[in-house]
């Protein structure tokens, strides 16, 4: 239980709620507001991996998962954040990580999500010519 | 049947699409001493300009249409197209992608299908020597068939 | 910058549809002389929907999509892909099984490193190398058709368990395998060590120093090489590597020839990985699988170490036949962004063997949009070639002289 003391201690009142399905599993859901926060002390003080993130789209909202590897003991640590479907926006984290950026962009241009900050935002995967659903990503 | 295509080399473009690599890697395969296409005179180069033949490989997006588009019309004519493994032969697992634009055929034409995930090397040097009967075959006629 | 250095700035492309990466993508290299001073990533070509397409797709039909996310590693994603849906149904598999799975997941870590190598040396002039490379990987693929089924693209993966068996006599063949490729790879491995002229191309070549690595969230060999001590078979142990007795090779010079010999070595530990689970099946009984009703909800993480670092998989599943969400990470996603770092500052020639050591498996990744330039210098994919060769050719003149 000292890794949950810990993350108790440092994010304190941050957590809106913490779960534990998996010994190796931790989600902890926070304010979109304390994601930078978050997310420094996992990747800079803990000295968590950034593996990914993975954003979908949960009907009522949005939702982005910031998955972070503990390597040393195998557990992820999964930062759930939520935000609302009419402007689904969320602050950057890829001046802290720079393994962060690609994945922004992969989320704006998939989900339509704005990173507040990001200059890079622009189109990753899909061409100028695509012709396809706007935001495959999202559910009809 | 093998006098008949040694008659003739073939100098073959690879023009990889959204591929999961598998095909591309096994065409590359044909070139090892294992299967050693080019004792049947079949060359990969690497400009299309050079080529006879183009081999497509993967799944044709909205973003390489334009480049596939764009290399065919470099192509010296007459020049022929060989569709290699199911995705650009057919789209297969990738037909209801968003992304995808159709198999080869709906963007050019193409001389000679090879399906298979991945065709097997065997397979695909076969498929370019069926091509080389074809030229041969249509070349005593005086016309390209198509 | 003023006027007169950007006029001489030059923007070369490499790609897409170059000889030398078999895969499209675009790395736009931006050259004062012979030295790169900026670098712009296209991706995208390979973008195939993959994530969508998986939502509309039953769990067994995700395994055959997932596998053909990437040709070369195309075991590493359904593994990846089983573990995180065995997570969410709380499912353990049967022994047998589990020696299976890291037999199919360390033939395909043998094979991709050793196809890597082969072009590794195709690109630096060193044919020879190549086609040894390649055809020492027959031999491999040839028993993988005869056990799993298929040169590639295996589909030996199943939710719950493996779906072919491998009986005493295919345990054998594979023992005897692999007794034929450990003196092949001491052979390989003094090759590289006992060419100066190779040593040094690869030991000036794209060094990513451990700060950047960890930045760029590496993964794999890349980081690996940059003294990054990571690997998922060993952090979070799955199938059957926590009961063979292995290595993971670290190496912290962060250079091209880092990466190459501990890619040597985890070819080394695959072979040692392969014979103990040859010899272990022998003695476990039981079934390959186990059957599962379905899937429920709940969310899942699976990983898998491919042969190019950490695949991720994340499902969240609502109940019913398919996933309502499935995010897929490759490795090369991460991989490929640390090109920024190394190969800025570099030259032309080295630029070339740096991309390639990333072993970039692009159709598991997908990207960006160059923007055209003017004043664009192009050169042929030959003159490419022709480039990255001649500065071997001329450094082993320099020698000889």
């Amino acid at each position: 239980m000292e890794l949950i003391e810990l993350l108790e201690k440092n994010l304190g009142k941050k957590i809106k709620s913490l779960d534990r399905p998996r010994e190796k599993r931790i989600y902890i859901e926070i304010s979109p507001e304390d994601l930078r926060f978050a997310a420094e002390f996992l990747f800079n003080s803990m000295k968590c991996r950034f593996s990914t993130a993975s954003g979908m789209d949960e009907e009522e909202h949005f939702e982005i998962l910031y998955h972070f590897s503990l390597d040393s003991k195998g557990i992820f640590i999964n930062l759930r954040v939520k935000t609302e479907r009419k402007k689904p926006e969320v602050d950057t984290i890829s001046d802290i990580i720079k393994g962060a950026r690609w994945i922004e962009r992969e989320m704006h241009e998939l989900l339509g999500v704005n990173f507040k900050g990001n200059e890079e935002l622009g189109n990753l995967l899909l061409s100028r010519d695509y012709r396809g659903p706007k935001h495959p990503l999202r559910k009809k | 049947m093998i006098k008949n295509a040694l008659k003739k080399s073939i100098w073959v473009y690879h023009f990889g699409a959204a591929s999961c690599n598998n095909c591309d890697i096994e065409i590359l395969d044909t070139l090892t001493p294992k299967f050693d296409a080019e004792r049947f005179g079949i060359k990969l180069v690497g400009s299309i300009r050079h080529a006879d033949c183009m081999l497509v490989t993967g799944v044709i997006n909205s973003k390489n249409l334009p480049r596939l588009r764009e290399i065919y019309s470099q192509a010296p004519k007459p020049f022929y197209v060989i569709a290699i493994g199911t995705c650009s032969v057919a789209l297969g697992i990738f037909k209801h992608s968003y992304n995808a634009a159709g198999p080869a055929d709906r963007h050019i034409p193409v001389d000679v299908y090879v399906p298979g995930c991945p065709p097997k090397p065997e397979v695909m040097i076969s498929g370019i020597v069926k091509l080389m009967e074809k030229i041969d075959a249509t070349k005593k006629k005086g016309v390209r068939e198509i | 910058m003023s006027k007169e250095e950007k006029r001489q700035i030059t923007e070369i492309p490499i790609g897409p549809y170059h000889p030398l990466q078999e895969e499209p993508e675009f790395f736009r290299l931006k050259v004062e002389g012979e030295k790169v001073v900026g670098l712009d990533i296209e991706i995208g070509y390979n973008h195939r929907g993959i994530e969508k397409l998986a939502e509309s797709k039953h769990y067994d039909q995700v395994l055959f999509l997932v596998e053909r996310i990437c040709g070369i590693c195309s075991t590493s994603h359904p593994f990846a892909y089983v573990n995180c849906v065995e997570e969410i149904c709380g499912l353990d598999i049967p022994l047998r099984a589990k020696y299976i799975r890291s037999i199919v997941g360390e033939m395909e870590r043998i094979h991709s490193h050793m196809l890597w190598l082969g072009l590794a040396g195709h690109f630096l002039g060193y044919n020879t190398v190549w086609m040894w490379c390649w055809k020492y990987r027959e031999p491999l693929l040839e028993l993988c058709e005869k056990l799993f089924g298929n040169r590639q693209h295996y589909a030996m993966m199943k939710i719950g368990g493996v779906r072919r068996d491998i009986d005493n006599a295919g345990g054998s063949a594979f023992c005897r395998e692999m007794n034929l490729l450990l003196p092949k790879l001491d052979m390989l491995q003094k090759a590289i060590e006992d060419d100066p002229v190779l040593r040094a191309r690869l030991k000036i070549a794209g060094t990513l120093p451990k700060k950047e690595a960890v930045s760029f969230c590496a993964v794999g060999p890349m980081a690996r090489a940059s003294g990054i001590d990571i690997d998922v078979r060993r952090d979070e142990p799955y199938a059957a590597y926590s009961m063979v007795d292995w290595t993971v090779p670290v190496r912290t010079e962060g250079d091209v020839y880092a990466k190459t010999m501990i890619r040597l070595e985890e070819m080394r530990q695959s072979v040692l990985i392969i014979k103990q689970c040859a010899e272990a099946l022998k003695k476990a009984k039981g079934d390959i699988s186990v059957q599962i009703k379905e899937v429920p909800p709940g969310e899942g993480i699976g990983r898998h170490e491919a042969p190019r670092g950490e695949v991720f998989h994340y499902i969240k599943s609502r109940g019913g036949t398919v996933p309502y969400r499935h995010k897929i990470r490759a490795p090369s996603y991460m991989n490929v962004f640390t090109n920024e770092y190394a190969v800025v500052g570099g030259t032309i020639p080295d630029a070339a063997i740096t991309l390639a050591a990333v072993d970039p498996c692009y159709c598991c990744t997908e990207r960006m949009q160059a923007v055209d330039g003017a004043g664009r210098q192009v050169y042929t994919s030959k003159q490419l070639i022709d480039i990255c060769r001649e500065k071997t050719f001329s450094m082993k003149r320099g020698k000889n002289k």
